[in-house]
């Protein structure tokens, strides 16, 4: 790996996210305006109020710790984290560092999580109600976390869990049915008085559902919604009944300070008239038309105001900016009038899923591809064809010099096809929240998105059923997941060129799926068909005319929790498609308790075994046993003797026979296992040692072939189980230890003895070539934010503690426990991704270039090259001879001048034929 | 049948008797051939006194002219062969693996198939596979009386510690080959001429050619 400092940007990008917002609240003191952001992925962040790009960013710990109770922002920002003991931190709103810190540890441990937090007047205050006995309410100096005085008990037997807090009011509907009273308390005053109203006064009793909910987005004047009808404001400690009535039941309404007096903001989404936006005056009633705004193309699901900023301009308008969170997790700037200045699609902090879609061909090259498709016809026929091509493509050349402008516009679509290099993809991302998205893969653009608010996206099958490499077919996705509801199958297929539904679009299935699996062969339309197979053991292709495709089809259903795998055949009768349980095993071992699968990882489809074995120094060749339906499980489980015990099973899923298998004691694993060819790597934490290691496993047939040259590899035909290599490496120590932001070290500090560090590696993956003539690398994302890409070489279980001349030869490293990890194995260099949740890899057209996505809170994809190795078993071998460097940067330049001239690359290559 | 469990359940007995508690392990082996109508019934039985020595002992029924007839029948719609394996060891339940071949094969390679057992170090089973043996001398075996006889091999294979990085190894050899260095500058056992040569050579020719062109100067001079 390495880049010059001018091609920084050029063959990756990150795009950072915080996750879906919690507080939100403007900045309104510091000179840049900005907006401070608390989320729930204990994400503590500044975003541009202009671009909406993240000013800076604090990532806290995933766990409870890091959970955001209260974002208070006023000169300084005050965060309240984790859970009992809490971190009351203060940060600088500019530049985001940390101030102070204290800590507070609550003495009931039990009901500490219905703390309630804010803070006033340069005190924090802690409410913690306890129900239908009274209220405890302590004040901090916000500052020191210097306790004035002690907790103060007030005394409330009315409060119940319906309760809402609307600081600095306690309000509850309390009271038998037909006589419930309205109940409100400052609990801060040092006189305790209670607003006591029957509820009559505001609602009719006949209609009551004992629904209370407060004002979203710090409202400036506390108040709350009886009811979703209803909007009742404490002022001067009474009560206030507002003439204006809730316009939508599911509208979010928030309470701003105006220019004459306050302002009432309502937003809601009709299914029908789309996203609405009213305010009215509070006093008057009247409504402010300035602020109004309806739009039907407008598409928040369950729009929610998240904070709201309004400032008086000369004349008297309001210029008011709207922070409005939707379901789907993305966040809107409005200004008034409902223009959207920005949108951050928050959803893309959780990505379950992704996948890799070639674009289609260029119109052009269609053309050219169409014209030498037809290979029989006379030698005039072809001429004559080859007069009209020629013809056409005048004509599209002066038709483009008529319409250059309009050309410009359209370039947007038009450059969605694929280049010479297939570097240019779409990626299908699948979201936790269900929200569907397609990004263009070379500039990290949003092409298309599509939000699903049915779909469990928990464990979800993307399945690329047709590329877009057969015209005049589009290409088609489908997602496989489950209803949200009734967990039941739900298949969703669509076009990932442009998200558009296609084929079975939204379809609910009436059961629960096991598995579900693309089957190997196409119908005419080169589709392939989609097997779903139900709890009961039935299966049912999509579309049902590819049943008869059903043949040589094996899945398996792994149960995490049991360790227990079971395989089945799919088999087509002349009827109807059935599946037949062949084999069954039991990983954790047989009336063994508490083990479970922790990862399954197989081989990709995409990937090619190029050379059967290894050339050795003696001109012998070891084979390898390369079974394309091995699947490496990892389960981890307690033991009797050896407390903990890590188990890797290498299980051929058609047969269900064990390939190899090995046990490791002491050790813990991690969800990280990397297949690929007859390479098996996966990671584990040792406790005996206290650090991670990296097992790595090569299966070899031995120095002679099971099956002559060119047979087909079958499971049901061979008895014969591989060789095993088997080796262990230590990941470093720099690896393990995570310490990216000022709050993590000082938590780790201050934690030492209870908490357990994070593990090293978050994500792994190897990467794809076309045709795997390349080395291939392991990448792993670690907690750092790096995500570095480890040479198999490195990884070979194979390397020799003292290698004689003929190792030496071949080109084996010697032994060394601890893995390299320098710095020039970063792929992303100094863009440091935060909590990677998966890396995804996808060969390029062109060889020793692979393509990567990391997902997590940053989304970072690359072009990796790697050095090329010449393909062994032909003759001796040949190791990597130049030095990495050198031949990246080669290639680097090679391929950027192709790339300029891409129009012309495809008549030149066509020609010759 | 009945006769043919109650004699596997009194050798089990006998078994359980006689072995230590460190591990015996019993496989009951059923299949789907000819089972009147149930869906499991015996085909044999695979038992170990220990699973440390690994010597077991195969007993399994001879098909018939039946049991041939429905494994045709399977073969000719390229169906599967499914046991089921019930495996005891001394101190768990009963548990159940299944396995198939393709009957095709298995009739091909003349009733003959390989046993694989998966034991883990505790002694817990995790897999018990059938697979068809692929050899292609294998005839189909001549019946006896209308018996023809399954051939099993069965292998128990363990499933091995894993292995850890090799600290201490490295070490010593650091230090091994720390301490060659030291005392590598003190024992350079080879001759002055096969040390120095590349120092001497050069000078040799030097001397050579200087040698050779000094006197021509002289002549001319005279």
């Amino acid at each position: 790996m390495c880049i010059y400092e001018d091609q920084i940007g050029k063959f990756d990008w990150r795009q950072t996210y915080v996750g879906r917002i919690k507080f939100a609240q403007f900045d309104t003191v510091s000179t840049a305006k900005k907006l401070i952001v608390a989320t729930e992925e204990n994400v503590l962040a500044a975003l541009h109020l202009k671009t909406g790009q993240v000013v800076w960013r604090h990532v806290f710990e995933s766990a409870s710790t890091g959970n955001i109770q209260l974002l208070h922002v006023s000169d300084k920002i005050v965060t309240v984290s984790g859970s009992n003991p809490y971190l009351v931190r203060g940060w600088d709103s500019g530049t985001g560092v940390l101030l102070w810190e204290w800590s507070l540890t609550l003495q009931d441990n039990d009901n500490a999580d219905f703390s309630e937090w804010w803070v006033q007047q340069g005190l924090l205050v802690h409410m913690l109600p306890a129900f239908n006995s009274h209220i405890e309410v302590t004040m901090y100096n916000l500052l020191t976390g210097h306790n004035r005085g002690a907790t103060s008990k007030l005394p409330a037997p009315w409060i119940n869990e319906g309760c809402v807090l609307t600081p600095p009011f306690y309000s509850c509907i309390s009271g038998n049915v037909g006589a419930q009273r309205l109940l409100s308390v400052d609990v801060t005053s040092n006189a305790v008085q209670i607003i006591s109203k029957p509820l009559f006064d505001y609602i009719s009793l006949d209609i009551f559902e004992g629904n209370l909910r407060p004002l979203d987005a710090n409202s400036a004047v506390p108040g709350f919604i009886i009811d979703d009808k209803k909007i009742v404001l404490i002022k001067n400690n009474d009560f206030e009944l507002l003439s204006v009535n809730v316009a939508d039941e599911s509208a979010s309404a928030s309470i701003i300070d105006g220019s004459n007096g306050a302002l009432l903001l309502q937003a809601w989404t009709d299914k029908i008239l789309g996203f609405s936006l009213i305010a009215h005056n509070v006093n008057s009633g009247q409504e402010v038309s300035e602020l109004k705004c309806s739009d039907r193309n407008l598409r928040i699901p369950e729009a929610e105001i998240a904070a709201v900023m309004c400032t008086r301009t000369a004349k008297e308008h309001h210029a008011c900016r709207i922070l409005v969170n939707g379901a789907d997790d993305a966040i809107h700037l409005m200004q008034q009038g409902g223009r959207v200045l920005w949108t951050r699609e928050e959803a893309l902090a959780n990505v379950v899923a992704a996948e890799f879609v070639d674009l289609p061909v260029s119109e052009t090259e269609a053309t050219i591809e169409s014209e030498f498709d037809q290979k029989e016809g006379s030698i005039w026929a072809a001429f004559s064809r080859r007069l009209q091509t020629q013809f056409q493509q005048l004509q599209t050349l002066l038709h483009s010099f008529q319409h250059r402008d309009r050309m410009v516009e359209n370039s947007n679509s038009n450059n969605l096809v694929r280049d010479y290099f297939n570097l240019h993809k779409i990626l299908v991302l699948v979201t936790d929240v269900g929200k569907i998205i397609g990004m263009d893969n070379l500039s990290g653009e949003i092409l298309w998105r599509r939000y699903e608010p049915s779909l469990d996206a928990e464990s979800v099958g993307v399945f690329t059923r047709r590329t877009a490499w057969h015209p005049p077919y589009d290409a088609y996705l489908t997602i496989v997941g489950k209803h949200e509801e009734t967990g039941n199958g739900l298949i969703i297929s669509l076009n990932p060129i442009n998200g558009e539904l296609v084929g079975e679009r939204f379809l609910q299935l009436d059961a629960r799926l096991l598995q579900c699996a693309m089957l190997h062969r196409a119908d005419e339309e080169k589709l392939h068909g989609l097997a779903v197979l139900y709890e009961d053991e039935n299966i049912q292709v999509f579309p049902v005319s590819s049943e008869r495709l059903v043949k040589d089809m094996y899945i398996y259903v792994a149960d995490r929790e049991t360790a227990k795998v079971q395989g089945y055949a799919l088999k087509y009768d002349g009827k109807s498609a059935y599946a037949q349980k062949i084999w069954s095993v039991a990983l954790g071992g047989a009336g063994a308790a508490g083990h479970r699968i922790v990862a399954a990882a197989a081989r990709s489809r995409l990937e090619r075994t190029h050379s059967p074995g290894r050339a050795l120094a003696d001109r012998s060749v070891l084979y390898k046993y390369t079974n394309p339906n091995l699947v490496l499980f990892l389960t981890e489980g307690p033991d009797p003797v050896h407390k903990e015990v890590v188990r890797a099973v290498a299980v051929d899923v058609a047969s269900g026979a064990v390939a190899a298998a090995t046990s490791h004691r002491r050790a813990r694993a991690l969800p990280l296992a990397v297949h690929a060819d007859n390479c098996l790597a996966y990671l584990y934490r040792s406790d005996k040692h206290r650090r991670l290691e990296i097992a790595t496993m090569e299966l070899y047939e031995g120095k002679e072939r099971w099956l002559p040259a060119g047979a087909a590899f079958s499971s049901f035909a061979s008895e014969r189980a591989p060789a095993v290599q088997r080796q262990a490496y230590i990941l470093p120590a720099a690896a393990t230890a995570a310490a990216p932001t000022v709050t993590e070290r000082s938590l780790t500090d201050r934690h030492r003895q209870a908490y357990n560090l994070p593990a090293g590696t978050t994500a792994a993956a190897p990467t794809i070539t076309e045709r795997s003539l390349t080395d291939r690398h392991v990448l792993l994302a670690l907690t750092t934010g790096a995500i570095v890409e480890i040479p198999w070489a490195f990884l070979d279980p194979r390397r020799p503690a003292m290698p004689t001349a003929e190792q030496r030869e071949e080109g084996l490293l010697p032994y060394v426990p601890e893995l390299p990890l320098p710095a020039d194995a970063v792929l992303n260099y100094n863009r440091t991704v935060h909590r990677v949740s998966a890396l995804y890899t996808h060969p390029a057209g062109i060889e020793s270039t692979s393509l990567v996505l990391a997902t997590g809170l940053g989304e970072c994809a690359r072009i990796v090259r790697e050095c090329t190795r010449t393909p062994l078993a032909s003759s001796s071998p040949v190791p990597c001879s130049p030095p990495a460097s050198v031949s990246v940067c080669a290639q680097c330049a090679s391929i950027h001048v192709p790339r300029r001239h891409r129009v012309h690359q495809p008549r030149t290559r066509h020609r010759p034929r | 049948m009945k006769e043919h469990l109650a004699f596997i359940t009194t050798l089990l007995f006998q078994f359980v008797i006689g072995i230590d508690y460190d591990g015996w392990l019993n496989i009951k082996i059923q299949h789907s051939l000819n089972c009147n109508g149930e869906k499991y019934c015996t085909r044999g039985n695979i038992s170990l006194k220990s699973i440390r020595a690994g010597t077991s002992i195969i007993e399994q029924i001879t098909f018939n002219e039946k049991h041939i007839d429905e494994l045709k029948e399977l073969a000719d719609m390229d169906g599967f062969y499914t046991i089921r394996s019930l495996v005891t060891a001394a101190d768990s339940k009963e548990s159940e693996f299944l396995s198939s071949v393709k009957a095709k094969a298995f009739m091909d390679n003349g009733l003959s198939d390989v046993v694989n057992a998966w034991v883990l170090p505790n002694g817990a089973v995790i897999a018990v596979s059938f697979q068809v043996n692929n050899s292609s001398q294998s005839r189909f075996p001549r019946s006896v009386n209308n018996d023809y006889k399954i051939t099993s091999n069965f292998y128990l294979r363990h499933v091995e510690p894993a292995a850890v990085p090799d600290t201490a190894s490295y070490i010593q050899k650091l230090e091994r080959e720390r301490e060659a260095r030291e005392k590598g500058e003190l024992k350079d056992n080879r001759s002055f001429l096969a040390k120095y040569w590349m120092y001497i050579v050069p000078i040799a020719i030097f001397v050579m050619i200087s040698g050779s062109t000094n006197p021509e100067p002289a002549q001319s001079a005279r």
